[in-house]
């Protein structure tokens, strides 16, 4: 599960803030791909309550839909898969509370 | 607000949009290529972060040539790349009234337009949505997705990896994931090996293109060297799991009562892809019904120009064909363009770029039906239970029930006023398929009558805060 390669050493890290967490994340990577290097296996609920994550891995299903805060900004729902993370995000998954 | 005016918009930067921008580049014309990703090459060339540049190598000669190209189209003069823009709307000529078509984008930095005189739409395919019991737990996915999050982001997103369908991009998948040291725990196909025979009956044409077959061959040699289990003429009849996907149900198709269990933590599912049409279907292209090239695709004449003045198409969205046609065909899209726009292209010029796109499309449809799961065989893999709506969670029972309370309903577009299917987040681009065949079904007519629902803009959903103007304007 997770990252198939090791980062290079020293390399350049982004700090945000995953489900009330502070984490550190890849600079460039997808939300999908840091919360699925993770171990985060749900990302959101559907209508009647069940897990759901990403299916198609290319911005077309929105099943990996989660919060994303970006500093100063409303929260917005963003395709994890197709959405870099930033540093300073408040990004809030189905573990996090995500309704 | 005055859009800047383009003599060519291309839309999507994969094989297609990229081989597209090279044709047209270099003589005199402007040219901007809209994308989603956050760098050219689509899904098969796609690029991870610098970052995560590391492990390249494992992804094989041809995606790293693929990935040179995709790079160093950058550098083509006159050509002006937006990356990380999804198209929401196109409006052609005749829609917008001013006589170009006008593109409509969203993305982080916020809305944006564009204007051109032509347009070539490349947007390629994605996963052929599969409904089968359990399909929506977390852990399944396509087998592109897992693809996609090992190219770009460097990512298997599970420990115990299955991959089932019918598609050979199941043995490049597992071989992928064999180069970085995390092999499947079985790669399952719903055909015999001896389907491969068939491409014997056109050994000449598999000759010229023998290096995408032994790409194919070698990945099967070495999963079978690794030990990896390969199973043939078995299906996932249902993933199973609390929560999230903890194993998968593999029956013979003619015997799915009778399965055993595979425990794991994530399958990906390959039974082919399917054309995404949406882009072209808003500007009114006609589509033509193409069951083993993906369903519904776009028509369009032998320089690819669509029913659309000035709208040409080019790649899976004609019909699916792989990377070696969507490049011919964005040659060729692009040499048409360029001759409807009044520029010099040479007859030789033309009749080559019409006569690769003909052998490409001969191969594609020699290996479409060895890859061909068979519509009955998919069909098989619903019962009344199984979620074919994912959004607005809908079974094929529920549908099933509503179309025989409501025996005129014949559409697609008149199920959606009924019960909302496919009007999710999604569009209809996961259940489309899926519904069309069960209201065909339960009307007794042929899938390929029933016309695929009206899509509208916003083609992708855009954050509404983007429509707020800037104070001031």
């Amino acid at each position: 599960m997770g990252r198939i390669i090791a980062l290079p050493a020293g390399a350049e890290t982004v700090e945000l803030v995953l489900d009330g967490r502070a984490v550190r994340a890849v600079p460039g990577e997808s939300i999908a791909g840091m919360l699925l290097a993770q171990g985060i296996r749900s990302f959101r609920r559907s209508q009647s309550g069940a897990g759901r994550a990403p299916y198609c891995g290319m911005g077309t299903c929105f099943e990996c839909r989660v919060s994303v805060q970006r500093p100063g900004a409303a929260p917005l729902l963003l395709r994890a898969c197709v959405t870099p993370v930033e540093p300073g995000m408040v990004i809030v998954t189905l573990g996090g509370g995500l309704p | 607000m005055s859009a800047p005016l383009h003599d060519l918009a291309i839309i999507g930067a994969g094989p297609g949009g990229l081989a597209a921008a090279r044709a047209a580049a270099g003589r005199g014309l402007s040219v901007v290529v809209l994308d989603e990703q956050a760098a050219p090459g689509g899904q098969i060339w796609r690029q991870p972060p610098p970052v995560l540049a590391a492990g390249q190598r494992q992804f094989g000669a041809s995606y790293a040539a693929g990935v040179a190209r995709a790079q160093a189209a950058a550098q083509l003069p006159g050509v002006e790349w937006r990356q990380g823009s999804a198209v929401w709307s196109v409006q052609t000529p005749v829609q917008s009234g001013d006589e170009v078509f006008r593109i409509s984008t969203t993305g982080p930095a916020g809305l944006d337009e564009v204007a051109a005189r032509r347009l070539i739409v490349a947007t390629g395919c994605y996963d052929m949505p599969v409904p089968f019991p359990g399909w929506t737990l977390p852990g399944v996915m396509g087998a592109g997705a897992i693809q996609a999050l090992m190219k770009g982001q460097r990512v298997i997103p599970g420990q115990r990896v299955v991959l089932a369908g019918a598609h050979p991009l199941l043995l490049i998948v597992a071989e992928q994931m064999l180069a970085f040291g995390q092999p499947p725990v079985a790669v399952i196909f719903a055909q015999h090996p001896g389907r491969a025979l068939g491409l014997l009956r056109q050994p000449l044409l598999a000759l010229r293109f023998a290096p995408l077959l032994l790409q194919a061959a070698r990945a099967l040699l070495r999963l079978l060297h690794a030990g990896v289990p390969l199973r043939f003429g078995r299906v996932v009849t249902a993933a199973q799991g609390e929560g999230q996907l903890s194993g998968v149900e593999i029956a013979r198709p003619a015997d799915p009562g009778r399965h055993e269990v595979l425990a794991c933590d994530t399958l990906g599912v390959g039974f082919g892809f399917t054309p995404a049409t949406e882009v072209a279907r808003l500007a009114g292209a006609g589509l033509r019904w193409l069951p083993l090239a993906g369903g519904w695709v776009v028509a369009h004449d032998a320089g690819m120009r669509s029913t659309v003045p000035g709208l040409y198409v080019a790649g899976e969205i004609a019909g699916i064909g792989g990377a070696h046609t969507a490049e011919a065909e964005g040659r060729l899209a692009a040499l048409s363009a360029l001759a409807d726009a009044g520029q010099a292209v040479t007859v030789p010029e033309m009749r080559r770029a019409q006569a690769a796109r003909r052998r490409s499309r001969r191969f594609a449809g020699l290996l479409a039906r060895l890859a061909d799961p068979g519509a009955a065989l998919l069909h098989s893999l619903r019962d009344a239970d199984t979620i074919l709506c994912r959004c607005e969670e809908l079974t094929l029972g529920d549908l099933q029930r509503m179309l025989a309370e409501n025996p005129f309903l014949g559409s697609g577009d008149a199920l959606k006023l009924l019960a909302r299917p496919g009007m999710g987040a999604c569009q209809g681009r996961y259940c489309g398929a899926s519904i069309a065949e069960t209201i065909a079904t339960a009307t007794g007519q042929d899938p390929g009558t029933i016309a695929p629902t009206r899509v509208r803009a916003p083609l992708k959903p855009v954050p509404l805060v983007q429509f707020r103007l800037p104070p001031g304007d």
